[in-house]
């Protein structure tokens, strides 16, 4: 089971990827969640609970053109100001247990989407996690958060 | 930032539903209801130790002159013929139907129950807005010996008034809940 951690400080010299305490040299790092949606694929509450899919590969250096499977297992993804757990321990994988926890917060339940692209082949460094916020007297709130 | 409408159907039942509960809500204010009650526990004729004898104040033709209801003695220390001291309290409703008369601003008038027995014994709904008196301060003696009306009250209004914003905007968040969506972004 893999237990990966990913740091950036913003640049690719402070980016590096361990995966059990071992660093990994790696070509991509992609996670992709939609979830949240109802029937009309509008965003709606329940997050993961809702249903979706998850996405999460890794490719290496040492062999690009093959995805690796993260999960089951667990992710923790910190960029400056943001940080990202992403756990399934699940022996299948089965996307309803997938946890989700953004800056210490368990958005498992308010999570739409989430975009982790760390593509060092094409110098692509992309993140973003989408959330259902509903308020009790104002408008419910799709909040984009644009984490690099 | 991009505001997202989304439809619901919201099926006739639920807008039964709704007026229901609106007419529920209005109950209180049907002529009939608010008027059916009795002396209400406090200054009836019929409590025990009054000395009246279980007489009830729907005597036809009889009328008060020296204690009568217009006056302002009726507060005095002096307990009259009945025993009983202190201001005249809630008539009965059914001891009304008759019409019995009494004194009021220097002249006979009949009573015939209703609205003016709101102030000093009244029933819980009594503080609630729908009831007209509600809006009304009590009545007070005025320098000539006589009872005036209440004033209105403003805070009164005010207060009905959010109250029915508040119940208004709880039917609208129960049954029409679909509202839209905004789409923020933060970097």
């Amino acid at each position: 089971m893999n237990t990966m951690i990913f740091k950036t400080g913003g640049d690719w010299d402070s980016t590096t990827l361990f995966n059990n305490g071992e660093e990994v040299l790696a070509s991509q790092l992609f996670i992709e969640i939609h979830a949240g949606r109802d029937g009309w694929g509008d965003p709606d509450r329940g997050g993961i609970y809702a249903g979706g899919t998850i996405n999460a590969i890794l490719r290496t250096q040492d062999d690009p053109d093959t995805a690796q499977g993260i999960f089951p297992g667990r992710i923790e993804l910190d960029f400056p100001g943001h940080s990202i757990i992403i756990d399934n321990t699940h022996p299948y994988f089965d996307f309803e247990f997938t946890r989700v926890t953004y800056n210490n917060i368990d958005v498992t339940g308010n999570i739409v989407d989430l975009l982790v692209n760390i593509d060092a082949d094409n110098n692509v460094v992309e993140a973003n996690i989408t959330l259902y916020k509903p308020h009790w007297l104002t408008s419910d709130e799709v909040a984009t958060y644009n984490i690099i | 930032m991009i505001i997202n409408r989304r439809s619901r159907f919201k099926g006739v039942l639920q807008a039964i539903l709704a007026g229901v509960i609106a007419i529920a809500v209005a109950c209180p204010l049907l002529p009939a209801a608010a008027q059916r009650r009795s002396g209400g526990g406090g200054g009836s004729f019929s409590r025990s130790g009054s000395g009246f004898g279980g007489g009830s104040f729907n005597r036809s033709g009889s009328s008060f002159s020296g204690g009568s209801v217009g006056r302002g003695n009726v507060g005095s220390s002096s307990s009259g013929s009945f025993n009983r001291g202190g201001a005249f309290g809630s008539r009965s409703y059914t001891g009304s139907s008759s019409g019995s008369s009494y004194f009021y601003g220097g002249r006979s008038a009949h009573y015939y129950g209703g609205y003016g027995d709101y102030w000093y014994h009244p029933a819980w709904y009594y503080w609630t807005p729908f009831h007209p008196a509600f809006y009304f301060g009590a009545p007070y003696i005025g320098s000539d010996g006589y009872y005036h009306p209440g004033g209105f009250s403003i805070i009164r209004l005010f207060m009905s008034l959010v109250f029915f914003v508040f119940v208004l905007w709880l039917i609208v968040k129960i049954f029409f809940g679909s509202k839209s969506v905004r789409y923020t972004t933060y970097n």
